[in-house]
C-alpha cells in the first residue's frame, strides 16, 4: 500500500484531524494537531497493511515567527514496502506533547534529545532528562534565539577581531525582499 | 540461543547489587561511552549508557555557516567515514536545488565511499580484536586499511577525509596514478581479506566469545530503528543503498549480504563479507570511470576555473559572490539518506531561502545502537559487555553530534 492510501484511509478512520498536507521532494509530510497525534500515529503503525513499524527518526525545528514556537518531526519508516511519511506538529513554548515511547521503545532517547536541546516536553516519558549537554546546563540550545556564543581570538594592540560566524552575513532569500 | 540469561528478577532480589561505572575513559568502549552497569557477581542486571561526552554542537554550527562550509563540519560526525556524511549533505543540498551532478563525479565519489567503507570495517575488525587479545589481527587490519588511507591522502592530502565534496560536484580530480594504486590495492585486498577469514571465521576463542551475545532480533530492529550490519545481521535485507539508491547505485552488482542470528557473530560476517561486495563495487567503478567534468558548469553553485580568473570580470563576480555570501537553495524542507558503514546516516534539512541552512539534523546510526544496548545487554556477563558494545560499531562522534 503506497503512502497516499494509507494517508486516505487515516483520514476514512479518524476523520478531520489533518490540518496541513504537503508533498514536495517526493516526501509526503502530514501536519496533525498534538492532541490527536498519538491516535494517528498508532493508527499508522498498526492499521495500514503494511504498517508503518519504524520510528526512524524524530526532531524537532524551532521558529520565532509568527510565534515561539517548535515543530517536532516523526519521520515514519514502512520495513516492508519502504513507503516514508513524515508528520509534523507544533508545539508551543510552554505547552507538552504526547510521549510515544509506549508505541516505539526507540523513541525514548529521541525525546530525550528534543527535551535537552529545544525543551519540549513530553507527557508520560518514563525517564525525561537531558542526554547531549551537561546536567546542569542552562537553556536549550537548539531553540532560535539561545544565541551561539564563540570565543573571540585575541589579538595584540587592542584589535577587535569579529567572530567567525560574523565574517560571512546571513544573507536573506532573494525572493522575500 | 542467547548467551544472556533470561530472569533477573530472582537474582535482583537475592545477590549484593554492584554499582559499576565503565567508562567514559576506557580502551574498549570506542570513544568515550560511559555505562552505568549493575552487577550481580558477574551478571548484569541492567545497564544505562550514558552519552554526551563527544557533545560539539555540530547541528547548531551549521546554522551560522555557509552550504559550502558544512561540509568541514559534518565529516568530524562520523569521523571514520566522512565521506559518507559528505554525500548525505551533499545529497540533500542537490536534490533542494535539483542539481545534476556530472557522471565521473558521481562515480568518483561511489569509488571513495566504498573505499572508506572498507578502511572502516577494517578498523572495527581490528579494534574488535584488539579488545579479546589478537593483537596480530589489528596489525593485519591497520596495515591494509593505512593503504586506503595513502590513497585518500595522495588525492586530496588529507587522510582521514578526503574531504573533496562540493555541491554540485568534488573540489578536484582523481590524481593520474589513483586508478593504478588502487587497482594495486584490490589485487592484495583479497588476500588480506582471507587471512582475517581464517584468523577469526572458525578461531575457537572469537567464536564462542561472539555467538549467542548481544542478539538483536528483528521485532527489536524495527523497535529501535536499527539499520546497517545491526538489521542485516537480524534477517532483513535493508540496504539503503538497494532501498533508495543513489549515485546510481541501481547500476552496480553487489549483495547486501543477510545472516539470521542477530548476534555480534553475525554481524561480524555481515561486515566480512560486506567488505568483499565494497571491494568489487570500487572495482566495477573504477571500470565505469569515463573522462568528463568532476563539478557542475552553473557558476552560480560552483566555482569558476583558476584560469577563468585572469580574464573573465564575470568569473571574477561569481566567485566573490560565492566566497563572501555563498549559495542560496530555494526554501524547503527534505530528507535524504545514505548506507554509511554503520547504517542509515540520514540528513534532514530545513532550509529558508538565506544562505544558511535554517535547520540541518543529522539523523544517525550509532545513535540507536548505543540506545539498543540498553536493551540487550541485561543478563550477559560483564565480559561480553566489551563485546556487545564493539559488535554494534559505535562512533562516538556520531551517537552525540
Amino acid at each position: 500500500m503506497k503512502t497516499a492510501e494509507a494517508v486516505q484511509k487515516l483520514k476514512a478512520k479518524l476523520g478531520n484531524i489533518i490540518i496541513g498536507e504537503a508533498y514536495s521532494f517526493e516526501e509526503t509530510t502530514l501536519e496533525i494537531g498534538k492532541e490527536n497525534l498519538k491516535k494517528a500515529l498508532l493508527f499508522l503503525k498498526q492499521t495500514p497493511d503494511p504498517g508503518y513499524e519504524t520510528l526512524m527518526d524524530l526532531t524537532g525545528v524551532d521558529y520565532l515567527e509568527p510565534i515561539k514556537r517548535t515543530k517536532v518531526v516523526y519521520w515514519l519508516h514502512n520495513p516492508t514496502n519502504l513507503e516514508r511519511l513524515r508528520i509534523v506538529a507544533f508545539v508551543e513554548r510552554d505547552e507538552a506533547m504526547p510521549s510515544v515511547v509506549d508505541i516505539w521503545q526507540g523513541a525514548n532517547w529521541f525525546e530525550r534529545e528534543l527535551f535537552d536541546l529545544f525543551g519540549v516536553r513530553f507527557e508520560g516519558h518514563p525517564d525525561l532528562k537531558r542526554i547531549l549537554m551537561p546536567d546542569d546546563w542552562i537553556g536549550h540550545p537548539l531553540r532560535r534565539d539561545h544565541a551561539l556564543t564563540e570565543e573571540p581570538v585575541q589579538f595584540k594592540h587592542g584589535v577587535q577581531p569579529k567572530t567567525p560566524s560574523e565574517i560571512i552575513p546571513y544573507v536573506e532569500s532573494d525572493k522575500k525582499s | 540461543m542467547s548467551k544472556a540469561i533470561k530472569n533477573l528478577s530472582l537474582l535482583d532480589e537475592t545477590g549484593d547489587v554492584l554499582e559499576l561505572n565503565l567508562g567514559p575513559q576506557h580502551p574498549s568502549t570506542h570513544g568515550v561511552l560511559r555505562l552505568k552497569l549493575r552487577l550481580d557477581g558477574e551478571i548484569v542486571l541492567s545497564a544505562e549508557p550514558v552519552i554526551g561526552y563527544l557533545h560539539t554542537g555540530i547541528e547548531k554550527e551549521c546554522e551560522t555557516r555557509t552550504y559550502q562550509q558544512v561540509f568541514t563540519l559534518v565529516d568530524r560526525l562520523d569521523y571514520l567515514s566522512g565521506p559518507a556524511e559528505e554525500q548525505a549533505f551533499a545529497a540533500v543540498v542537490e536534490r533542494l536545488m535539483n542539481l545534476v551532478v556530472p557522471e565521473r563525479a558521481q562515480t568518483i565519489r561511489l569509488i571513495l565511499l566504498e573505499l572508506s567503507r572498507i578502511q572502516s570495517h577494517l578498523l572495527w575488525v581490528g579494534t574488535s580484536a584488539l579488545e579479546l587479545n589478537m593483537t596480530s589481527v589489528f596489525m593485519y587490519c591497520l596495515t591494509e586499511r593505512e593503504k586506503i588511507l595513502d590513497l585518500f591522502e595522495e588525492m586530496s592530502g588529507a587522510r582521514m577525509f578526503p574531504s573533496c565534496w562540493r555541491i554540485g560536484g568534488l573540489a578536484y580530480d582523481l590524481n593520474p596514478e589513483f586508478e593504478s594504486n588502487t587497482r594495486a590495492f584490490l589485487k592484495a585486498f583479497p588476500s588480506t581479506w582471507k587471512d582475517l577469514d581464517n584468523l577469526l571465521t572458525h578461531n575457537y576463542v572469537w567464536c564462542s566469545r561472539l555467538q549467542g551475545v548481544a542478539v538483536i532480533d528483528e521485532e527489536l530492529c524495527k523497535q529501535f530503528a536499527c539499520t546497517g550490519p545491526v538489521i542485516r545481521a537480524a534477517g532483513l535485507p535493508y540496504d539503503i543503498r538497494k532501498a533508495y539508491p543513489y549515485l546510481g547505485y541501481e547500476n552496480y552488482q553487489f549483495d547486501a549480504p543477510t545472516r539470521t542470528e542477530g548476534d555480534s557473530y553475525a554481524r561480524y560476517m555481515v561486515r566480512m563479507e560486506e567488505m568483499k561486495q565494497s571491494a568489487s563495487l570500487v572495482e566495477q567503478g573504477l571500470n565505469k570511470l569515463k573522462p568528463g567534468p568532476v563539478i557542475t558548469d552553473n557558476r552560480k553553485i560552483a566555482l569558476p576555473p583558476r584560469r577563468e580568473l585572469a580574464r573573465s570580470m564575470e568569473a571574477v563576480i561569481h566567485q566573490f559572490k560565492l566566497v563572501s555570501e555563498g549559495i542560496h537553495p530555494p526554501a524547503g524542507e527534505l530528507y535524504r539518506c545514505v548506507e554509511s558503514a554503520r547504517g542509515e546516516l540520514g540528513y534532514y534539512l530545513v532550509s529558508d531561502g538565506s544562505n544558511r541552512p535554517y535547520r540541518l539534523h543529522v539523523r544517525s546510526p550509532s545513535f540507536q545502537h548505543v540506545h539498543v544496548l540498553q536493551k540487550v545487554l541485561p543478563g550477559h556477563v560483564l565480559s561480553d559487555v566489551v563485546v556487545a558494545i564493539a559488535s554494534v560499531d559505535p562512533i562516538l562522534g556520531d551517537v552525540d553530534r
